[in-house]
């Protein structure tokens, strides 16, 4: 893994090689790459992260797959779903309000499906 | 129950606001509910009191609101219905029911969205108060003198709060 990483570092520019060669000729290497190490931060790419109809967070699992959750009882996946709107809610929230009325809860535009995803 | 996990997170919304002095204008207190003062709250009944906003006819007179919420809620709307008698051309002085697009779960545009809180619907019901719908009266005395003659209409809104509501001069 650690020589995936070197390798990554050396073609990003030529001037430094010129310098490595340079220090090449005095035979000792001012430092060495032993270990590098990557971290990344994420999040959705969308304005609210929150499930406006139960109002628990998109990654976290909606307000009734919670306490089964903490039972341990791992049932169904509970997933975010996205419209053609842009908005996203819990799965399992926006099935329940469109059985009411096929109507995005934001925008009260038509509900159509977009994506399913975690 | 999903309802009740809900109520309870928008309780605490409204508990912040409350000791943080931050609720909207013209809602005086929201809270669930005690049936006797050692009984526990109930989730499922709350009740609202708001105060008529400044430089309206209803300025001076605060109303209490009963506020009962379905097993169904967020799906469902919360019925709301005023328990002190009030004038206005969308509400109905003899049982305080509201006529508010909000409140129906049916109506086609404007209609009620789990989106909806029970503070964003008491915000609603004082909106209401300074902009009636006079087209879809529960009080057709009320709407009509709002479409024919605006200042009747507001000195008898004025002289009701003043009699029922508490307002400045009240005889009780």
């Amino acid at each position: 893994m650690s020589e995936e990483m070197e390798i990554d570092t050396s073609p990003s520019s030529e001037t430094p090689q010129s310098q490595e060669v340079e220090t090449k000729k005095d035979a000792k290497k001012r430092f060495e790459v032993k270990k590098w190490t990557a971290v990344a931060f994420w999040s959705w790419d969308i304005v609210v992260d929150t499930c406006a109809i139960c109002r628990n967070h998109l990654m976290d699992q909606c307000i009734e797959c919670q306490p089964n959750s903490m039972n341990g009882q791992q049932t169904e996946e509970c997933i975010a779903a996205w419209g053609t709107c842009n908005h996203a809610f819990h799965l399992h929230c926006i099935t329940r309000w469109l059985k009411n009325r096929n109507s995005c809860p934001l925008d009260s535009r038509e509900w159509v499906f977009q994506k399913y995803g975690r | 129950m999903n309802s009740l996990k809900r109520l309870m997170k928008e309780y605490k919304s409204v508990q912040d606001h409350q000791s943080a002095n931050t609720l909207p204008p013209n809602i005086v207190d929201l809270q669930p509910s005690k049936p006797s003062p050692d009984a526990e709250v109930d989730m499922h009944h709350w009740d609202c009191t708001i105060s008529g906003p400044e430089d309206s006819p209803y300025e001076g007179g605060t109303w209490v609101l009963k506020i009962d919420v379905p097993p169904t809620y967020p799906t469902q709307p919360p019925k709301i219905s005023f328990v002190t008698q009030i004038i206005h051309p969308n509400i109905n002085f003899e049982t305080g029911e509201i006529c508010l697009s909000l409140l129906d779960a049916s109506a086609k545009d404007g209609g009620w969205s789990p989106a909806w809180n029970l503070l964003n619907a008491a915000m609603a019901i004082v909106l209401l108060l300074t902009d009636p719908e006079p087209d879809s009266p529960l009080n057709i005395d009320a709407a009509n003198l709002y479409r024919l003659d605006k200042r009747a209409y507001d000195s008898l809104i004025n002289y009701y709060v003043h009699k029922l509501a508490g307002g400045v001069g009240s005889q009780s």
